[in-house]
């Protein structure tokens, strides 16, 4: 047997839940009581909030807490579908790029929507 | 006497056989919830830099029943990825300090702590 | 003496027979202290010779007695009958072949644990006059790993060792995990082409029912998660120790 390189996909895997349990809480709180709660804090103002994404540390902060959660789930939606009954080589092969792939698509949008955050907006 | 031995097979809906192997399963579960969260906030993003009209069109659809009852689905899983995650935490990574292992309760504690201090940081952030 | 009738099913299987598994029901009357090896034992000497199970030392030390009762695995010996409901279904540990009756093919486990190198690596030659010295700290901090007394009710609750024929499982690793932590052992890098192979932790979604179910106490799930990290660092400066070597 070899050593498997799956810490490449294992260590953002853990440190995307850890990241999912400490902070997304918090988010999906605050979008909640900002939208359906009713509540109006200035921080998600429009220009406020562009301005405060307009600083690279905050976007490149605002990176991290958004995509390492998206590959922890695209990560365990994968051992999910195993455990669900996708079992064949090639049917876990469909599920690998759907999984990482979708993944990645995300990004590049996440990617794009952030960096214009930084860069167009002044 | 050549005898063969009788392989089971692992039915389709094992995991609905335990309660304990369908709260793994839930717990599993809640990466789609929370991927789609993402994906969500992606697009919020999106509409954030696209301009002011944009942003309040994404605020309103979020305040929509439709988007309410998504964004209450996803607490809910959230939270349970989180409540599930800090139990397992102590056993992925004990602690042994001063030779002394340290309580798994204080490693789990020590995680609700921070999960508490990021909520009040990020309330206080967008000064809510 | 108080006595009550137990409904025991068991599941049947002779291979010679050519028929699939069946259930045979047994009416047992058991004492109150009795468990329920000592009901499948009444069952064999007065009711029907021909069930087969394995079963030694009746106390919980030799791990021979694994068995699944009404869906749980648990061992026979340690499993008293007074915290029995009336009909009991008792079926071979799930997961592993089936040679006869209870009796399961271990040899999946055999192999497995082989594999891991269960024996201490030391760094270098063992001190000449001299024992291995080890403080009760190092003692405690794989201890608890080496209680495992192999009887595989930890592969009858892992529903990765159902799905994937090639799983090491959950015993095998908690026992390299058991060497690995050993303050005498220096093999955790040999091990890790093992353990960190594709059929190695990385199949173990944590799903913790082999925890659940040890009747000693092991945290194999605990275990194949610390030696995830630990493969994972050591892939990380895997490159260091090739510069090293060269």
């Amino acid at each position: 047997m070899t050593m498997s390189n799956k810490p490449v996909i294992w260590l953002p895997f853990a440190a995307g839940g850890m990241v999912a349990a400490l902070v997304l809480p918090a988010l999906m709180l605050i979008v909640l009581l900002s939208t359906a709660g009713g509540m109006h804090p200035p921080g998600l103002e429009h220009a406020t909030l562009l301005g405060f994404l307009h600083n690279p540390v905050a976007a490149a902060v605002l990176f991290l807490v958004l995509t390492l959660p998206l590959w922890h789930a695209a990560h365990r939606l994968r051992m999910t579908l195993q455990d669900l009954g996708v079992r064949t080589s090639a049917s876990r092969r469909v599920v690998v790029w759907l999984c990482y792939g979708g993944a990645a698509a995300i990004n590049v949008v996440l990617i794009w929507a952030l960096a214009s955050a930084v860069l167009v907006h002044a | 006497m050549r005898t063969h031995s009788h392989t089971p097979r692992m039915p389709l809906f094992w995991w609905l056989r335990r309660a304990s192997y369908l709260r793994y399963m839930l717990r599993e579960l809640t990466c789609v919830p929370i991927a789609a969260w993402i994906v969500v906030a992606t697009a919020g993003l999106v509409d954030l830099v696209r301009g002011p009209a944009a942003w309040q069109g994404f605020l309103h659809g979020m305040a929509s029943p439709a988007g309410f009852t998504f964004q209450l689905i996803v607490l809910i899983a959230g939270v349970y990825h989180a409540v599930t995650w800090f139990a397992l935490a102590p056993r992925t990574m004990p602690l042994n300090l001063g030779g002394r292992q340290v309580p798994g309760s204080w490693i789990q504690g020590a995680h609700y702590a921070l999960l508490l201090a990021i909520l009040v940081a990020v309330f206080v952030l967008v000064e809510i | 003496m108080t006595e009550r009738t137990l409904r025991i099913e068991i599941q049947r299987y002779q291979p010679e027979d050519d028929e699939p598994p069946y259930w045979q029901g047994y009416n047992v009357p058991c004492e109150e202290h009795w468990v329920l090896l000592d009901a499948l034992n009444h069952i064999k000497d007065h009711l029907d010779g021909t069930l087969s199970y394995r079963w030694s030392c009746h106390m919980a030390v030799c791990g021979s007695c694994g068995m699944v009762v009404n869906g749980d695995p648990m061992l026979a010996c340690k499993t008293f009958v007074r915290d029995l409901p009336d009909t009991v279904r008792v079926a071979p540990l799930s997961n592993l072949p089936v040679e006869r009756d209870l009796i399961v093919d271990q040899e999946r486990f055999m192999t497995s644990l082989s594999e891991v190198s269960p024996w201490v690596i030391p760094a270098g030659t063992p001190p000449e006059d001299a024992e291995y010295r080890q403080s009760p700290q190092e003692l405690a901090r794989f201890r608890q790993y080496s209680m495992c007394i192999n009887c595989l009710l930890c592969y009858a609750a892992c529903p990765q060792v159902g799905l994937n024929p090639g799983y090491l499982g959950p015993a095998a690793l908690a026992l390299a995990h058991r060497y690995n932590l050993d303050s005498r052992d220096d093999g955790r890098l040999w091990r890790a082409e093992v353990t960190g192979s594709e059929n190695g932790v990385w199949e173990c979604t944590f799903v913790g029912e082999c925890s659940e179910v040890c009747p000693k106490h092991v945290d194999p799930a605990g275990a194949i998660q610390q030696m995830k990290l630990a493969n994972s660092l050591d892939w990380l400066t895997a490159p260091l120790r090739r510069k090293e070597r060269s």
